[in-house]
């Protein structure tokens, strides 16, 4: 993990992952989140991404 | 001399300009009165002088009337000499307008009764007849003797150059110039005795105050609110102030003083156990493990604490200088876990009680983590340092109205009820606080810090039974 318990906001995210100049809607964001926490959680583990409403999401081991 | 008294030439000046100011105003007010009288006095005058001439020439015809003019040329002669004057002549003449008789000061001189016919018949003064090259105001009147008009009585007065009215002017101008001469010196010397006077105790009073620096002198208030008193009294409300921030800056320098010693001291006694450590590791040579650890772990405690110090004042000359600081969204509760582990004293029996910390798991501010990491640091270390042995500190989370509240208690000395209006302030140290060590400045940095991130911070204490210091910070989830 390379930011563990620090909290990300939509944008840093957003632009880390699709860079400056992504035009993309956020709920993009929401939909990928949602995939990889089915992943993750797949073999019974617990939840890892939290969503901090308003704000954006941390990871908590 | 000049330059060495700008101040007096200054004042001359003002008193220069007063005077000619008072004295131009009163010429141009007696130059009007003068013309005013002079014009009144000219036109008196010459009413008066053309009821005369009516008066004499209309008695004179009568009496002529009466007597027949033709039969005493003496009688008529005498009567003509007794109504003239040195300035007026009188003339009986014909029909034709040949002179019968004449006042003995006209000699041969004719006066013109073709010009004056009109006027006799109007009964008029004609004013400016230019006669034997003078101007004369002329006025004739018929002689009718039993029914029959005999002749003319005509009379000439000389306007020319009016004695009575030259002797007024020559007298008012006179006056006028010997009253601007009075009121130019008595205004010169009231100014400088009423204004100019106090003036210049109040400037020598003011020079006196600058010179001796003595900031407590104030200067003397007349009784009369008069303007000068004014301002002597704005002077001394500006040396109140003066004074005041005076004071409040040697207040300030004295704290400075006090705590640079402070400082000084408090960074010195470390360094002093690590060196003798140090020096005793030096004569061991490694031959005592125990001891070497001893010393070791002495050596780090210490730098640490001289490490929180340094930190500390150099957020205080951060928030000094007014630098704001990065903000990221951040969990506090990390902050208050991570200022928990590191305050907490393994040398003393107190212990430690969290609560409430399940509710802000997810509770995100935005904030600074190493200065919100200060604060808790301050006010955990504070209360450890204040709380004797076998006591309690407790850290309170909670969140209400958006906001997040945490607040850390002890069971400790607690603060004198008059201290804790003060006691936010820099340098300030409750009463009973001064055993201990300290500066007086963890509870101003933690208040500027918590103001920096519009939060606020708020103190409960009972003496001899512990404090309680609230922490509230805007939360940033919705």
């Amino acid at each position: 993990m390379r930011h563990p318990r620090q909290v990300l906001t939509r944008t840093q995210l957003l632009e880390q992952v699709w860079g400056y100049d992504a035009t993309l809607e956020t709920n993009v964001l929401e939909v990928h989140m949602g995939h990889l926490r089915q992943k993750l959680e797949a073999n019974g583990g617990s939840r890892l991404i939290k969503t901090i409403r308003g704000v954006g999401y941390v990871m908590k081991g | 001399m000049l330059a060495q008294h700008p101040f007096t030439s200054k004042i001359n000046l003002i008193r220069t300009r007063l005077t000619l100011w008072i004295i131009g105003i009163l010429a141009i007010g007696f130059l009007l009165l003068v013309l005013i009288t002079f014009l009144i006095a000219h036109s008196l005058l010459v009413r008066l002088t053309i009821e005369r001439l009516q008066q004499n020439v209309t008695s004179l015809s009568d009496a002529f009337g009466q007597e027949n003019p033709g039969t005493n040329l003496t009688l008529v002669h005498n009567q003509l000499d007794a109504f003239s004057t040195s300035k007026s002549y009188l003339q009986y003449q014909n029909l034709q307008g040949r002179p019968i008789a004449s006042s003995k000061n006209m000699g041969k001189l004719i006066l013109p009764l073709a010009q004056l016919k009109s006027a006799i018949q109007a009964n008029r003064v004609i004013q400016d007849v230019p006669f034997n090259k003078s101007s004369f105001m002329m006025y004739g009147h018929v002689v009718v003797v039993k029914g029959k008009v005999q002749g003319y009585i005509l009379s000439a007065y000389n306007i020319t150059d009016n004695n009575a009215i030259d002797l007024l002017l020559t007298l008012q101008y006179s006056g006028i110039v010997i009253i601007l001469t009075l009121a130019a010196i008595s205004v010169w010397l009231l100014v400088r005795h009423i204004m100019l006077r106090p003036l210049e105790h109040l400037a020598n009073a003011a020079s006196q105050i600058a010179m001796t620096r003595d900031h407590s002198l104030r200067l003397h208030i007349g009784k009369r609110p008069d303007e000068i008193n004014r301002l002597a009294q704005n002077i001394n409300s500006m040396l109140y102030s003066l004074e005041d921030a005076y004071q409040q800056m040697q207040h300030i320098n004295d704290l400075q003083r006090s705590f640079l010693a402070d400082v000084s001291h408090e960074l010195r006694t470390p360094l002093t156990i690590m060196l003798s450590s140090l020096d005793l590791m030096k004569k061991e040579q490694g031959r005592d493990p125990e001891f070497q650890a001893n010393a070791l772990e002495n050596i780090h405690s210490e730098t640490e604490r001289m490490a929180r110090m340094v930190t500390r004042l150099l957020m205080l000359a951060r928030t000094d200088a007014g630098a704001s600081f990065a903000r990221e969204p951040l969990l506090i509760v990390d902050i208050i876990n991570e200022a928990c582990r590191q305050s907490s004293p393994s040398s003393r029996t107190i212990q430690l009680e969290c609560q409430g910390f399940e509710i802000i798991e997810d509770a995100v501010v935005a904030g600074n983590a190493d200065y919100l990491k200060q604060v808790f640091l301050i006010l955990l270390e504070n209360a450890y340092k204040y709380t004797l042995d076998d006591g309690k500190v407790t850290v309170i989370a909670a969140i209400q109205r958006q906001q997040v509240a945490i607040s850390i208690s002890d069971t400790g000395i607690g603060i004198p009820s008059d201290d804790l209006a003060s006691l936010f302030e820099r340098f300030y140290r409750a009463k009973n606080a001064r055993t201990q060590p300290g500066m007086g400045l963890g509870l101003s940095i933690a208040k500027s810090i918590i103001e920096q991130h519009n939060g606020t911070i708020r103190v409960e204490s009972i003496l001899t039974q512990g404090s309680c210091f609230t922490i509230s910070l805007p939360l940033l989830n919705e």
